[in-house]
């Protein structure tokens, strides 16, 4: 899977959103790569766009969504469809919302399946209840009968896994999968997720706020900031080098234990939609300054590790400069 | 659920005192007296004498609320009372007419789920396609045509013009065909609307969009999952709106000479046939406590929550 510049709009009545700006990345297969932000900085509609389940205004305005040689955005609508569940799977941030509540797990599951697997009738149940069994869900014969409500949080999280599992996608999304569980609870649903791709040797595109997740998880992070990718590498670049202010910032807003960093960003602060010219990230910057006024292009600071501010790389010197000028 | 049911019917007592209770104390109020209406009817002229012993004759000589619990009493033991005009029983000329009425009300409510199942999903499955455009539009038209109007227009096409229907009474199919159409449009109309906005909001759920993430076709979305989760406003809606519906079958009866209860009523409007009408009143009320408990049942039924009970597990 390659993005290739993607920007995505929603054109309003009096003034056009721009949700995604210009993103690009690629995961392999087998790797997972990470994606952290703020509320509203693009990451659910990256995602969908990915699906192309992008919802009625929106649309990707350019770029290219590079699948197994195919661009998706240009796919018709039927191959789209097969392209979902059965090469592409997403789970969903809340998994109460995401489940239909008048259909039982066993419905929901054995759907999917028919959809996209030719098995019998005998055989979708037999798979259905492998699936729920490999995502950790004990009573499986109950659990299929339950419908949604009757399950826990964490249960219906794992439901979704099956679901998204069902027909071996080779690249599963997870938004936020963590978010609406409480804290032991997203540790198992975290732990399922690594073991399940280490089983399956999926690609993964994990979306969260939380640096916890990203630290399990991912082989590479990308930080994203007003429809953009600020800062872009592995997860040594990420954790160890960050070279985006932006990155620091959220960094340094996280409870630091020991030696591991993990927690959850709480920054929630406006975010000017005003198409500046210059750096989006400049108002909230700590280290801007009048080169600010010019939008950074992305520039690759050591091998696959990509920032976009002046300040990085070969300007770290002015960067290191204005932190010892602010400190 | 049976004690559900049994409370429900319990339910029933205060109802239906009431409204028979409100019934009896506006009809008093109207103007016209029923026995110089009686009197006259019987070719005599209404001297104050004649009114009197007509009166009397008709026990409405006693004060009001001795005649609501004389009414109340007879009532108890099954007698609703006998009809000023016909001189039949009141249960009697009830149940003479009801079976066409409900004959009328089946075939109407058929006609409705015929026309406002497809259009409502077709609706929403093209929206803002030309189907639905079409679709809505003569969802508009028969929901603002009021049902004489287009009981008459119906009339005028097929009875008259065409010569295919019969227009009036009852007996075969063809018979049932225009009133059930006439009444069953209007319904269709405002149930297609809101079945499609129901489907619309519904389609907007996460969980669509789930369902979506994982490839299933647009179509089995739609029936299977969208569906059955729109119909539950609906069915609640049509619940509130039983007495519309009940309004408007008095109004077709009279149109097509329907020989149902609704004419009945209005016969005895009319006449100021006082037993009968405190008879439909307290008939249709039943039906109406009745009906709404099946809407509400079947409204369980639908839902997996309440059918099943039971919180939230966490
Ligand atoms: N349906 C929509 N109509 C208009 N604008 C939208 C729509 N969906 C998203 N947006 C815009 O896209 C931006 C990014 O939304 P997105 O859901 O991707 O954020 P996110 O990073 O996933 O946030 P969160 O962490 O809260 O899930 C939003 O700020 C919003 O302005
Ligand atoms: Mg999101």
């Amino acid at each position: 899977m390659r993005v290739e510049n993607i920007k995505i709009d929603f054109p309003g009545k009096n003034s056009t959103v721009r949700a995604v700006n210009g993103v690009s990345f690629a995961i392999k297969a087998g790797e997972t790569l990470g994606i952290i932000g703020e509320s509203g900085s693009g990451k659910s509609v990256t995602a969908l766009a990915l699906l192309g389940l992008l919802e009625k205004p929106g649309r990707v305005l350019e770029g290219r969504i590079i699948y197994k040689g195919r661009d998706v955005l240009l796919l018709s609508r039927k191959e789209k469809q097969r392209l979902r569940g059965r090469e592409m799977a997403m789970v969903f941030q809340d998994p109460l919302t995401s489940l239909n509540p008048v259909l039982t797990v066993g419905r929901q599951l054995t759907d999917v399946l028919r959809r996209h697997l030719e098995l019998n009738r005998h055989q979708t149940r037999e798979r259905a209840l492998r699936l729920l069994q490999s995502v950790g869900l004990g009573n499986h014969e109950g659990i299929m009968k339950s419908f949604p409500f009757q399950l826990s949080g964490g249960m219906r999280q794992r439901v979704m896994l099956a679901l998204a599992l069902g027909a071996n996608p080779s690249l599963l999304i997870a938004d936020e999968p963590t978010t609406a569980l409480d804290v032991t609870v997203q540790a198992q649903i975290i732990r399922e997720l690594h073991r399940l791709q280490q089983e399956k040797g999926m690609a993964m595109l994990v979306i969260t706020h939380n640096w916890g997740v990203v630290a399990e998880l991912a082989d590479r992070v990308g930080v994203m900031y007003n429809g953009r990718l600020v800062e872009y590498g592995s997860i040594v670049d990420i954790f160890n080098h960050p070279a985006h202010p932006y990155t620091h910032l959220i960094l340094s807003s996280v409870p630091v234990l020991g030696k591991g960093r993990k927690g959850i960003i709480n920054i929630h602060s406006p975010v000017s939609r005003v198409t500046l010219n210059g750096c989006s990230f400049a108002p909230r910057c700590m280290l801007k300054g009048k080169h600010c006024l010019k939008a950074p292009l992305s520039a690759e600071i050591s091998p696959g590790h990509f920032v976009a501010c002046h300040l990085a790389g070969i300007d770290s010197a002015i960067a290191v400069e204005r932190r010892r000028e602010l400190a | 659920m049976a004690n559900y049911i049994i409370n429900r019917l319990l339910q029933l007592i205060p109802v239906l005192v009431g409204v028979s209770l409100i019934t009896f104390f506006i009809l008093n109020l109207a103007p016209g007296d029923p026995a110089e209406l009686m009197v006259r009817a019987s070719g005599m002229e209404p001297t104050p004498e004649a009114v009197a012993s007509m009166r009397e004759e008709l026990g409405l000589n006693y004060p009001l609320h001795v005649r609501y619990c004389l009414w109340v009493w007879h009532a108890l033991h099954g007698d609703l009372g006998v009809s000023y005009h016909s001189g039949l029983p009141v249960a009697r000329e009830l149940a003479l007419r009801f079976p066409a009425t409900l004959q009328l009300a089946l075939a109407s409510s058929l006609f409705m789920i015929l026309l406002a199942l497809p259009a409502g999903l077709l609706s929403a499955f093209y929206n803002r396609s030309y189907i639905d455009h079409l679709s809505r539009f003569a969802a508009l038209l028969g929901a603002s045509m009021p049902g004489y109007w287009l009981g008459l227009i119906l009339i005028y096409i097929f009875g008259v013009r065409l010569g295919l229907l019969p227009v009036m009474g009852s007996g075969t199919i063809k018979h049932l065909l225009l009133p059930a159409m006439t009444l069953g449009f209007g319904l269709a109309a405002v149930y297609a609307r809101l079945l499609r906005a129901s489907l619309l909001e519904v389609m907007g759920q996460d969980y669509i969009k789930a369902a979506r993430a994982r490839g299933l076709r647009e179509r089995r979305i739609m029936l299977a999952y969208a569906f059955k989760n729109a119909l539950l406003p609906v069915v609640t809606a049509f619940g509130m709106s039983l007495g519309h519906l009940l309004g408007g079958m008095v109004v077709v009866e009279t149109i097509f000479s329907w020989p149902g209860v609704g004419r009945l009523s209005v016969e005895a409007i009319f006449a100021r046939d006082y037993p009968v009408l405190q008879g439909y009143v307290l008939v249709m009320a039943l039906v109406f406590v009745v009906v709404n408990l099946l809407v509400d049942l079947s409204y369980v039924l639908l839902n997996p929550r309440l059918r099943i009970g039971g919180g939230e597990k966490r």
